[in-house]
């Protein structure tokens, strides 16, 4: 698990190192997730799944994430095993 | 709001109502299985709806119970009463969230904690339910519900219908990155008439590499043949884009069905399987020299065995394909793999058999195994590649949501989905569009997550099969347009699922305000058509033109008649059952008497009885409150019913009935019923009744005292065991239409409660009186009879008038009196005097009046304005002659 403060770090790691799924914020500072995520998505890099968390429920949000290129998008507050089941579905492991 | 979704919401409303119904009935039948179907049809229709709008925790909440019935319809899980509760809880939540989008047009997301519990809970059932038949039988049942043959699919395998030649041109564009789209282009039967060429218009189509004609049902006699109707459907295949189409058939979107389709379900070899799957060693050589990259040694192979085999075999044509591909896409090794693979059975390629036996392992595993999540990641992918596909990172959107969907894949173990996916994710990609991803999800995941565009095929045909033969063979010239073959009936018939046979009830919704604007232009035109008799009354009086006058009064009877029908018309569209308000009772008794722990049948009698839609509606809170009480404070506990002798459950009869003009509803327990004594004595405590009536007063009357205002207040209902909660506000709701109401009740025998309402509201029968050169009208409900005393009978008793009218002492008040005019009522020449007998909360009391005139129906207006604070008066209307009729509240002048 690799950790980023902003956008623009998570590129610079991305670039670095493959990643099986991303988790992305959408209020971070320098660049917020849907920055990152439109730059990720437009590079010729493997695509991993992008799991978008918010506060903001309105269809619009989730509409922009997903423009953006978020693959699902989470409404806070997320319960954990919600998440780790979204996570382990997106990261294909069968369920146990 | 849109129209669609105003449709929605009216469509869901009776759906949750339609089911709360067949739940109640299943109740009492858990094993009927018509219920059962009829339930999940109900159910299922919700979801299809909900579908079409961006509810996700409805339609969440609404798939759960869709499989949940699905699975009780299939004998999978039993029903049960925990079933029934979870299920109704659910409905209630939709309504909510209805009633919620309604006014707000969009849905708070703290909804979305309920929604999955709910979801889960119901979902649990099953699981449950499929353990215990498990643990029954030792083995799962194999039931696997019949699924109406994949739509997407079947449409593709009339691919089929196109030439070789075609395919392969069509195959060769798509490679080179234009995309392909399949358009059934239905005219409607009078498009002739709207200046359209239905002909030129789809040969014109922009990029057509093929097209076809049929006729949509067997061609009638040449005698019966409408000439000017068209009844032919066009197919087109066509390689332009999307935006080009859409803008081609810009002005027929809507008998227009556009399909992209994924190049390889193109490649369809067709021929003669004569020869068999001998080519083994052929096979086995080719995949070796396949898998080892030698596409020169596997061309060279292909190409002797083709020039070794007849032209017309399918094998020739499978090879034929494979040299394309190979030629065109070397380096997709899915496909030339395949192909190759399916030159073994002579079946068409694998992508085809690959969808199918996916769809149907789909089906099979059944979309119980799905868990919420899973589908709302599918849901979203759908709706990511949903979006248009024109930015810069499309690329990357496509490959996240095909890692995303194969994530799930994996994770779920269809492993075997994983190559399908892939394959349309390199179509995509090369397209540069989402439709192949789009198309693929749609073939997997149907019954899960709808795709826009499977709705809009269905849709588009919902009635009628795909208008492409398959007889039509390979040989036809790639660009001609075949002739209208003729098609079979069953075609037509059975292309609809047997789901959306069910026919509606044939009836219109109309906004209740159009109606209420006809009924007032019909009371208008009522009023306009009294001035006749008038305008006749002067032509004779006035002109002195007698022929006239009597010519306007037969046009006038002519006139009059129409009036009265259209009026009685519209009266009739008003009507409404009373089961509109009496369907809502089981599940209140029902809900109420468990959680009070008591036995409760409900009788309902009479549900056909109509009256008008605004008198119903009055009703309902009226009744709620009614049988509240009747349930809570009526009827006892099975506990104390036996010691009394009584069955244990109670039961509550609600009947409706009409009587002349007025519709009678009688709500009757068996229950404890109300002591008077205790009445009395609290009324006198409240002030409500004094000494004197304290004592006079009837056992009868002193029931009826529980609906005096300001007799429901706390500490009376604690000692009084709650009777006469809120009996006030029934009793005002139902005089606010007229209405009367009557409380009988015996104690320790139960009680019985009647409403009288008037069939309708809009009209309104008044008596016409005259007082003090003025004219009066009196509500005919509550007029008893006319009668003309000698002033000599009449008696003063304690400064009151009185008469004896045939044994019976009638007070008498002179109306001029009662309206504070101080002129005494005239008598006639024999010195009689004119008295109107009416009901006045059951007694008869006699008005002196002038004279009497006429009866007439009116269409009563409330005083609006500063008058609206005169009671004396409920209303005005205008009479004939223009001049302005004040219609008397008889309960309010004395």
């Amino acid at each position: 698990m690799i950790e980023a403060i902003n956008g623009i770090e998570a590129m610079e790691k991305s670039l670095q190192e493959s990643f099986d799924l991303y988790i992305v914020d959408i209020n971070m500072p320098k660049q917020d997730g849907y920055g990152f995520l439109s730059d990720l998505r437009g590079r010729d890099l493997p695509q991993a799944p992008a799991l978008m968390i918010s506060t903001e429920a309105a269809a619009n949000d989730r509409k922009r994430a997903y423009v953006a290129g978020a693959n699902l998008y989470l409404v806070k507050p997320v319960k954990p095993t919600e998440l780790l089941t979204h996570c382990r579905l997106l990261l294909g492991e069968v369920h146990a | 709001m849109n129209p669609l979704l105003e449709q929605f919401l009216s469509e869901s409303r009776e759906s949750l109502q339609g089911i709360g119904e067949k739940l109640m009935q299943l109740e009492q039948e858990p094993e009927s299985s018509e219920l059962m179907i009829e339930l999940f049809r109900l159910v299922h229709t919700l979801k299809g709806n909900s579908g079409l709008f961006d509810l996700p925790e409805l339609t969440r909440v609404l798939h759960a119970g869709e499989d949940l019935m699905d699975a009780v319809r299939n004998g999978r899980v039993a029903y049960s009463q925990i079933l029934a509760d979870r299920l109704l809880d659910a409905m209630d939540f939709v309504g909510m969230l209805c009633d919620e989008f309604e006014a707000k047009e969009r849905i708070d997301p703290k909804h979305i904690n309920i929604s999955v519990s709910l979801a889960e809970a119901l979902r649990q059932l099953m699981v449950d339910g499929r353990e215990n038949t498990v643990d029954a039988d030792g083995q799962a049942p194999e039931t696997i519900p019949v699924e109406p043959a994949e739509d997407t699919t079947c449409r593709l395998l009339q691919l089929s219908a196109l030439p070789e030649a075609t395919r392969m041109e069509a195959y060769r564009a798509a490679v080179n990155g234009a995309p392909l789209y399949w358009l059934a282009y239905r005219p409607s039967e009078d498009c002739f008439f709207q200046g359209d060429d239905p002909f030129y218009q789809a040969r014109q189509t922009p990029g057509i590499l093929w097209g076809s004609i049929a006729a949509r049902k067997p061609w009638p006699k040449l005698s019966e043949l409408d000439p000017y109707q068209c009844v032919l459907d066009f197919t087109v295949f066509s390689t332009a884009s999307i935006a080009e189409l859409e803008e081609y058939y810009r002005y027929v979107p809507d008998q227009m069905t556009i399909v992209p389709v994924s190049r390889q379900f193109l490649i369809l070899p067709q021929g003669d399987p004569n020869g068999g799957p001998v080519y083994e060693d052929f096979v086995t050589e080719a995949l070796a020299l396949h898998s080892a990259g030698n596409t020169a040694g596997l061309t060279r192979a292909v190409n002797s065995m083709l020039e070794l085999s007849n032209p017309d075999l399918w094998l020739s044509s499978a090879l034929r394909w494979l040299l394309l591909a190979i030629e065109l896409e070397p380096d997709n090794c899915v496909v030339a793999e395949k192909i190759l693979c399916s030159l073994r059975t002579l079946t068409p390629p694998a992508w085809h058999e690959n969808a199918i036996s996916d769809n149907r392992l789909a089906s099979e595993s059944g979309p119980a195994p799905l868990s919420p999540e899973v589908v709302s990641l599918i849901a979203a992918q759908r709706e990511i590649l949903s979006l248009p596909d024109n930015v810069g990172w499309i690329t990357g959107r496509l490959k996240a949501a095909t890692a995303s969907l194969s994530g799930c894949l994996h994770a779920m173990g269809m492993l075997e989905s994983v190559a399908s996916l892939d394959a349309a994710l390199e179509d995509a990609l090369a397209q540069g569009a989402a439709a192949p991803l789009l198309l693929w999800l749609g073939c997997k995941f149907k019954g899960i997550v709808e795709t826009p565009l499977s709705q809009l095929q269905q849709t588009a045909t919902g009635t009628t099969s795909p208008p492409i033969l398959q007889t039509q063979t390979s040989q036809s010239d790639q660009s001609a347009i075949t002739g209208p073959p003729i098609r079979t009936d069953s075609e037509i018939k059975f292309g609809r699922r047997a789901e959306d046979a069910y026919a509606g009830p044939k009836s219109i919704k109309v906004d209740q305000a159009k109606i209420d604007r006809l009924m007032n232009l019909i009371g208008e035109i009522v009023v306009a058509k009294n001035g006749l008799p008038y305008l006749a009354g002067r032509a004779e009086t006035v002109f002195g033109v007698r022929e006239l006058s009597r010519e306007i009064k037969a046009q006038y009877a002519v006139i009059n008649r129409i009036a009265e029908e259209m009026q009685d018309s519209i009266m009739q569209v008003r009507m409404m059952p009373v089961s509109f308000v009496f369907q809502r009772f089981p599940r209140l008794v029902r809900d109420t008497s468990n959680k009070l722990g008591k036995e409760v049948n409900l009788i309902l009698e009479g549900e056909e009885t109509e009256a008008d839609k605004n008198v119903i509606e009055s009703l309902g809170d009226p009744l709620v409150h009614i049988i509240r009480n009747s349930l809570d404070h009526g009827i006892e506990t099975p506990e104390i019913r036996c010691t009394l002798g009584k069955p244990a459950a109670g039961t509550i009869i609600i009947r409706a009935t009409q009587e002349s003009d007025r519709v009678i509803i009688e709500i009757r327990d068996d229950g404890k019923g109300i002591d008077p004594d205790v009445i009395k004595r609290k009324a006198y405590e409240k002030g409500i009744i004094d000494q004197e009536r304290l004592e006079r007063i009837s056992d009868q009357e002193a029931v009826n005292l529980v609906f005096a205002a300001g007799f429901s207040t706390s500490d009376v209902v604690s000692d009084l065991s709650g009777r006469g909660v809120g009996m006030d506000v029934v009793r005002t709701a139902v005089e606010k239409v007229n209405g009367t109401l009557n409380l009988e009740s015996e104690k320790g025998k139960g009680t019985r409660i009647r409403l009288s309402l008037p069939l309708s509201m809009a009209v309104t029968n008044v008596m016409i009186v005259e007082s003090n050169h003025q004219i009066f009208g009196i509500p005919m409900e509550s007029v008893l009879e006319t009668v003309r005393i000698p002033r000599a009978d009449i008696r003063t008793i304690k400064k009151n008038q009185a008469t004896v009218l045939r044994g019976r002492i009638v007070p008498l008040k002179p109306l001029n009196a009662l309206i504070g005019v101080d002129v005494p009522p005239k008598a006639n020449e024999e010195d009689e005097l004119a008295v109107l007998i009416v009901n006045l909360g059951g007694e008869s009391v006699g008005i002196l009046v002038d004279d009497f005139r006429e009866t007439v129906a009116i269409i009563l207006k409330p005083m609006t304005g500063i008058l609206a604070s005169l009671p004396a008066y409920s209303g005005s209307a205008l009479l004939g002659d223009g001049s302005v009729l004040m219609v008397l509240d008889i309960k309010e002048i004395f």
